[in-house]
């Protein structure tokens, strides 16, 4: 039998306060003279052994109390079978800590799971501390954003307490804890401790597990494969035969056993309805809220926009049910601004936030290189594009279009005269051949996460494309050109069929109504392309209703930029041999829009990435004297890079990474840029969001975890061979001496009542 | 005696204020019988018998006037039986007659003034009156006479007795008494009576199966016969006796039927040959135990006729 709190038991002494008080009123008596002292003495002699007896079990009562209830405080309990005594010999104690942001819920401002565990590492230190002279060793492993050891067995207790210390808060990290349990397993295999304990103290939120917990796809073959690697690892720990594992839940739920849903309101998301934000243009942007409770709720979402006067909105949520909150607003000023959406706090206050980066540029400039330029102006491309999308430029008056087009022969691009780096989309609008310094030039714009639109007419040469931007499959372009295509004017036209309705090109085509105009739009002719050497990462977005089903829209992305292949691109209308008729002003203002909006976004968006990313991105010239600082949340200061800078083709390079993005927020990266004309300061605002995953707070019963990970219990506290806690799986003998202490009590009272009435006078 | 009128010198309390036992003794009988006039017993009267000649000393109330007014001879009326009665008082002056409970008579001087009070009455109605002190063996003795002198011995002896440390040896004493009384009359006892009680009831059938009317007046204090005590007490035992430290509740019921059952026994014990019995608080007045003796005088007369 072992005690919970063995000092207690020092309450037991005071058996000896009944006694002291017998003693003590046999010495505080009266003397009293007695003539009819014989009676006495023979009355005595009759009653003398009844009241031993009375008095005797009396005292014996009132001395056992004391001790039944020092007993009871103390919480014996009687070891169940499983977990063996730390015996001697060196014991390796292994603990895993689940760091992610789950564990930071906090019902009512009570403890959280975090909290819960840190308490219980901490139990466990002090119990390895008292038994110092066993030399037990300690491990630390805190599963978060990335699965690390905090302290290793080598270093002493002392040690591993300050820097179980530094761990206040758990990370922003959506943690899957097999990787964790993956290294903690490589960790047991290669320990030679005679005897080994690894504890996982975890909230059991559903997604930390992974693929353990979740129901297999239906018609899903069953076998080893699907199975969740933490159970691998923990089968790998309990083949080791000295060493045993314990999962503790430290999560809400975790005394119910039963599991369930815990409520709680979150931002998913925050985003704008169009691809890129131009200034003075009113954009909208959209937060989308996920109640992922059992109850209807109204969540209040906060915009605040670079720290100015924040705008609010209210959203009702059913349960189980998304929202959007929209808020509308203009940018007076271009370059990066910080957004950053909020709810009021719940329990888990790491997904009441969102954070945005966001790039708002003037316009967006669009180098329009024109193959037709030399002919009627009404006839050239250039009419087409630029009365689309800047219908104002050369009007005079106020600017009304996002868009800024800028015009010129292929001369200039072939000679380099302009460079398309510079600009945010680059559309070849029917231009006969390129060179390869054009085609460096394109990659670089691309690498440099800018757009490229190639709309092909009758006068590209397929030979001359394929050497340059094909360039045997290193270039821009995917696929290899072959012939022009189709039955010209006189024929029976084909139409578009949209193959990637959600297609971020065809964005402006959300409406079937759109839709349907967008597929009735006569094509005559195109270039085919062979379909056996399209690399696998482009995307058809449109092809035809022909025989063969030939590509039409054509998207790719290069570097960090995206590039698009328009197989029949857009003609004036004045041009009798077009070939398409794109330029229906019904069609050509949401598909040149769409188009050229969706191309002037880079392919991934480096200033928006999640908790655990790299902070990375390309630059213009080589950066010095980098330093983040990072978001209040995480607690730390300035960090600078030391780490030389990767570079890139085309004069660029690669920003230093930068890995520890463990918490949410904005991370500001000043650097200084080497260019030829002298040093140029810059700052960059990346934004770092939490999974959103990480916040459905369902939690699965402990008879589902014992059969997911075949282990034989789920624990809530340290099982007691650590640290002599009680383990509800241990017999707990506390409640049973406290009843018993109540009945002595009762027992003890009822029979001084009856001696006492005994003994009064009638 | 107007100051005295509406005292009640029967009650022991008043008469612990009483420091002569003679004056508490006169007090007593005429606060009896002056009661006696009011009381149930009146009526109760003793009867002349004849006359005598007056010898100084004698009672001036029973001379008899009208024969001094015609004859100018002084005679004393004599009533019945009064030159018949011989009373022997027996008083226990053991140590255990020595315990009387807190503000009230010790059992003993309760005994020693019933009995003053009894000889001042005796010998007023002009009985002889004699009293012996015992505790393990006779101790002092006055004959029997009517005489004034003798009660005055008599007081004198009740005022300078005091309870002995010797144990109470009864039975032995009334069987020793028993064979020196010669001359029947009545014998009272005064005493708790602690000791043997068939030694007891032996001795008191001795002295009765000689002729003797003997009523027993067993003095208890209030305290033995309730036993009213609550605190943890040592007890210390009289007469020799061991001491006990003990709780008084736990022994109270015991102890009243041991003391109970020893009451009984002697009172059957005297019952049985034909021993007037009267048990006597020292709590209680004290025309208890004159009208006891009265009671046994009327029916020890009834008796000789």
């Amino acid at each position: 039998m072992s005690f919970t709190n063995p000092a207690l038991l020092l309450g037991a002494a005071l058996f000896a306060v009944p006694l002291i008080i017998h003693l003590l009123n046999r010495q505080r008596h009266r003397k009293r003279p007695w003539a009819a002292m014989e009676f006495l003495l023979r009355a005595y002699k009759k009653q003398r052994r009844r009241l031993r007896r009375e008095n005797l079990l009396l005292l014996l009562l009132r001395c056992l109390i004391p001790v039944l209830l020092a007993l009871a405080v103390a919480r014996p309990f009687l070891q169940s079978g499983g977990a063996p005594a730390a015996g001697s010999g060196t014991t390796h104690h292994v603990v895993v800590l689940d760091g992610s942001y789950s564990m930071g819920f906090q019902r009512d401002g009570g403890q959280s799971p975090f909290d819960r565990g840190r308490a219980l590492i901490g139990r466990l230190l002090e119990r390895l501390e008292a038994r110092a002279q066993d030399n037990p060793k300690f491990s630390l492993v805190l599963a978060g954003v990335r699965p690390r050891f905090l302290v290793r067995g080598d270093m002493n207790l002392a040690a591993a307490r300050n820097q179980c210390l530094l761990l206040q808060k758990p990370e922003d990290a959506g943690a899957d804890l097999t990787e964790a349990m993956a290294q903690v397993a490589e960790y047991v295999d290669a320990a030679t401790d005679p005897e080994l304990q690894v504890y996982l103290l975890t909230d059991l939120q559903v997604h930390a597990f992974g693929k353990a917990l979740q129901p297999a796809a239906k018609g899903a073959p069953a076998g080893p494969e699907l199975q969740d690697t933490v159970r691998d690892a923990i089968e790998r720990i309990g083949k080791k035969p000295n060493a045993r594992f314990h999962l503790i839940d430290t999560g809400p739920l975790a005394e119910q056993h039963g599991g369930g849903v815990v409520d709680n309101v979150q931002i998913t998301g925050l985003r704008l309805d169009e691809p890129a934000a131009v200034a003075r243009v009113p954009i909208t942007f959209i937060a989308t809220l996920k109640n992922r409770g059992q109850t209807a709720c109204s969540a209040q979402v906060t915009l605040d926009v670079d720290g100015a006067e924040p705008n609010r909105k209210v959203v009702n949520l059913e349960a189980g049910a998304e929202g959007e909150a929209e808020f509308q607003l203009a940018f007076r000023d271009t370059g990066r601004h910080r957004l950053h959406a909020s709810l009021q706090s719940d329990g888990l206050e790491a997904d009441d936030e969102r954070f945005l980066s966001l790039d708002v540029r003037e316009r967006l400039r669009v180098l329009l290189v024109d193959g037709a330029a030399d002919e009627d102006p009404l006839r050239t491309n250039a009419y087409v594009w630029q009365s689309v999308l800047d219908p104002s430029h050369g009007q005079g008056g106020p600017e009304v279009s996002r868009f800024e087009v800028k015009v010129i022969e292929p001369l200039l691009l072939l000679g380099g005269q302009e460079q398309p780096a510079a600009y945010d989309i680059t559309v070849l609008a029917d231009v006969d051949r390129l060179n390869e310094r054009a085609a460096v030039a394109l990659q670089q714009a691309l690498q440099a996460g800018k757009g490229v639109l190639v709309a092909f007419g009758d006068r590209a040469d397929v030979a001359a494309y394929d050497l340059q931007l094909h360039a045997a499959g290193t270039g821009i372009m995917p696929f290899r050109l072959l012939r022009r295509a189709g039955p010209g004017p006189g024929g029976v036209a084909c139409t578009p069929s949209i193959a990637l309705p959600e297609h971020g090109a065809l964005a402006e085509f959300d409406e079937p109504v759109y839709r349907e105009v967008l597929q009735s739009i006569w094509v005559f002719n195109w270039l085919a392309l062979d379909k056996d050497d399209l690399s696998k990462d482009a995307q058809v977005v449109l092809r035809l209703t022909d025989a063969e089903r030939s590509p039409l829209l054509v998207a790719h992305t290069f570097g960090d930029g995206r590039v698009l292949f328009w197989l029949s691109g857009p003609a004036s209308e004045y041009r009798p041999d077009r070939w398409n008729r794109f330029d229906d002003p019904v069609v050509a203002f949401h598909l040149l829009h769409g188009l050229c909006k969706w191309l002037a976004l880079p392919a991934q968006d480096p200033f928006n990435t999640a908790v655990g990313s790299e902070l990375a991105c390309t630059l213009p010239a080589r950066p010095e004297n980098v330093e983040v600082t990072r978001p209040e949340r995480d607690g730390s200061s300035k960090t600078p890079l030391s780490e030389e800078p990767k570079p890139l083709p085309g004069g660029r390079y690669l920003l230093p990474p930068f890995a520890h993005t463990d918490y949410a927020g904005f991370y500001s990266v000043d650097l200084q840029l080497d260019r030829d004309s002298g040093k140029e300061h810059q700052s960059l605002l990346f934004a770092v969001n939490v999974d959103p995953d990480e916040g459905e707070l369902r939690y699965p019963a402990h008879d589902d975890v014992r059969q997911a990970l075949g282990i034989a219990r789920v624990l809530t506290t340290l099982p007691s061979d650590a640290t002599g806690t009680v383990d509800p799986q241990n017999s707990e003998l506390g409640p049973s001496l406290l009843l018993a202490t109540l009945l002595f009590v009762l027992f003890e009272a009822a029979m001084a009542r009856y001696v006492s009435v005994r003994r009064s006078p009638a | 005696m107007t100051d005295t009128a509406n005292v009640n010198y029967l009650d022991p309390k008043v008469l612990n204020k009483v420091a002569r036992l003679e004056l508490r003794a006169r007090l007593v009988v005429e606060g009896f019988v002056t009661g006696m006039h009011r009381s149930p017993y009146r009526g109760f009267s003793v009867e002349f018998a004849q006359h005598r000649e007056y010898q100084p000393g004698d009672d001036l109330r029973y001379l008899d006037w009208k024969i001094w007014g015609k004859s100018d001879r002084l005679v004393i009326k004599q009533f019945e039986e009064e030159t018949n009665l011989r009373a022997h008082l027996f008083l226990d002056q053991s140590e255990s007659m020595n315990y009387g409970h807190e503000g009230g008579l010790a059992k003993f001087d309760y005994a020693a003034t019933a009995c003053a009070a009894l000889a001042y009455l005796i010998q007023q109605q002009a009985d002889a009156v004699g009293l012996t002190l015992f505790d393990d063996k006779v101790v002092r003795q006055v004959p029997p006479s009517n005489t004034r002198a003798n009660l005055g011995t008599i007081f004198q002896l009740l005022e300078q007795a005091k309870a002995r440390n010797q144990k109470t040896k009864i039975g032995a004493v009334l069987h020793e008494l028993a064979s020196h009384l010669r001359q029947r009359g009545m014998v009272l006892v005064f005493s708790d009576l602690f000791d043997d009680a068939d030694e007891v009831i032996k001795g008191l059938r001795e002295i009765a199966q000689r002729g003797h009317d003997v009523v027993v007046f067993h003095v208890l204090d209030h305290d033995e016969v309730e036993f009213p005590f609550e605190r943890m007490t040592l007890f210390q035992g009289l007469e020799q006796l061991p001491e006990l430290l003990v709780d008084p509740q736990s022994l109270r019921d015991a102890y009243l039927a041991e003391i109970g059952g020893f009451q009984e026994q002697i009172r059957k014990g005297c019952l049985a040959h034909k021993i007037d019995y009267v048990k006597v608080i020292n709590s209680t007045p004290l025309d208890v135990v004159l009208s006891s003796y009265l009671t046994a005088r009327a029916a020890r007369r009834k008796r000789r006729k």
